[in-house]
């Protein structure tokens, strides 16, 4: 190939690259993939509560981790990673297809979660704690826990 | 560290204009040049945030980036088995990327244990990125970064195999580009994991 040809075919290339560009990310790797202006408001009370209610809800619903996977689109290993709360920040789309497979206000877990801040919500925080608290992690729901879950999920949903 | 050589000129696209421009192309980028790109990055990406967090964008289109530790990248910087590539347009950085030529093998059974080239890290400047910016300056910097890659598996003796944890939004472009989604790694921070073969890598090479 002589050279004019050469530039010819790399204009083209160029051009044809640019028309499927869709200006998306092309990010790879990092330490940590949390968003830098959120990541210092996640708190390990919000993440606790939120990998129990997680857990705690499913069961309360009588799903396995594989339905609820399937039933909210994602990963069964990120259910089971969040559940034993064995993860860093979970996805977005994840915690926002969790609260609608689970029926649960996605605003408030996604607070839980600590994508996103819960502007001096001292409420739910509060709730948060005693949930995290009372909950344990045994097969079937106590009558405790059951209890938990409710006063958490009521508070979740006053907005 | 590879010894910093003169610039490759390559063509980028740039959207204002419509039309192809000159850019470099540098192999061998060093730790200063990682710092002079995030001291511009860095506040681009705070304020975009801050203008995307006020226009109450649902937290599903925040965008991501690689939040890194650059003390510890810059010390990665000076071994011998990491390669910096770097594109500048009109002086400034448009994309970064960090690849390893050791300590990686191939996970799909085609490769399997034979080596690769891992993409550590890869990030275009924000100004290039959709939401970061609402008009993305220069398009082209994701392709061509990723045929820097493939041409060092193919120069490397590797076949072109290539492999890298993609972040969440950057899935998309992977996908297009033809490599294999073996999915969430969650060895590492739940990002998924692509692979070039050496069949798919070529595919890519040879679209130009």
């Amino acid at each position: 190939m002589d050279k004019k040809t050469d530039l010819a075919n790399e204009a083209a290339w160029i051009l044809r690259v640019a028309a499927e560009d869709d200006s998306g990310s092309i990010s790879v790797g990092g330490f940590a993939t949390k968003n830098s202006l959120l990541e210092t408001h996640g708190k390990a009370l919000e993440r606790d509560a939120f990998a129990k209610v997680i857990q705690l809800q499913r069961r309360s619903r009588g799903l396995s981790v594989e339905q609820l996977a399937e039933n909210a689109d994602v990963d069964i290993v990120e259910v089971i990673e969040i559940e034993n709360g064995r993860f860093d920040v979970p996805e977005t789309r994840t915690v926002f297809n969790l609260a609608a497979a689970l029926q649960l206000p996605a605003k408030r877990l996604l607070q839980l979660s600590g994508l996103t801040q819960a502007k001096d919500d001292p409420e739910l925080r509060q709730a948060a704690l005693r949930f995290a608290a009372r909950s344990g992690s045994v097969e079937k729901l106590t009558k405790e826990e059951q209890e938990a879950l409710e006063e958490l999920v009521k508070i979740m949903a006053e907005q | 560290m590879m010894s910093v050589s003169a610039p490759q000129k390559i063509g980028i696209y740039d959207v204002a204009t419509s039309t192809i421009v000159d850019a470099e192309f540098y192999r061998g980028v060093g730790a200063p040049d990682f710092l002079e790109a995030e001291s511009l990055w860095g506040p681009y990406r705070t304020a975009a945030m801050k203008r995307l967090l006020g226009a109450n964008t649902p937290p599903a289109n925040l965008p991501q980036h690689s939040h890194w530790s650059w003390a510890n990248k810059i010390g990665l910087l000076n071994l011998l088995a990491y390669t910096a590539f770097g594109i500048k347009v009109a002086g400034e950085w448009q994309g970064l990327m960090l690849t390893l030529t050791v300590g990686h093998t191939a996970k799909l059974e085609t490769g399997r244990s034979k080596p690769i080239v891992y993409v550590d890290y890869l990030e275009s400047a924000p100004w290039n990125v959709i939401p970061f910016c609402v008009q993305p300056k220069y398009k082209a910097i994701g392709a061509r970064m990723l045929q820097a890659a493939v041409q060092q598996s193919v120069d490397e003796g590797f076949g072109g195999r290539v492999g890298l944890h993609a972040l969440r939004d950057a899935v998309a472009f992977y996908t297009r580009s033809g490599m294999t989604d073996l999915g969430i790694d969650t060895s590492y921070h739940n990002l998924r994991y692509f692979e070039f073969t050496e069949s798919s890598s070529l595919e890519f090479l040879a679209k130009r």
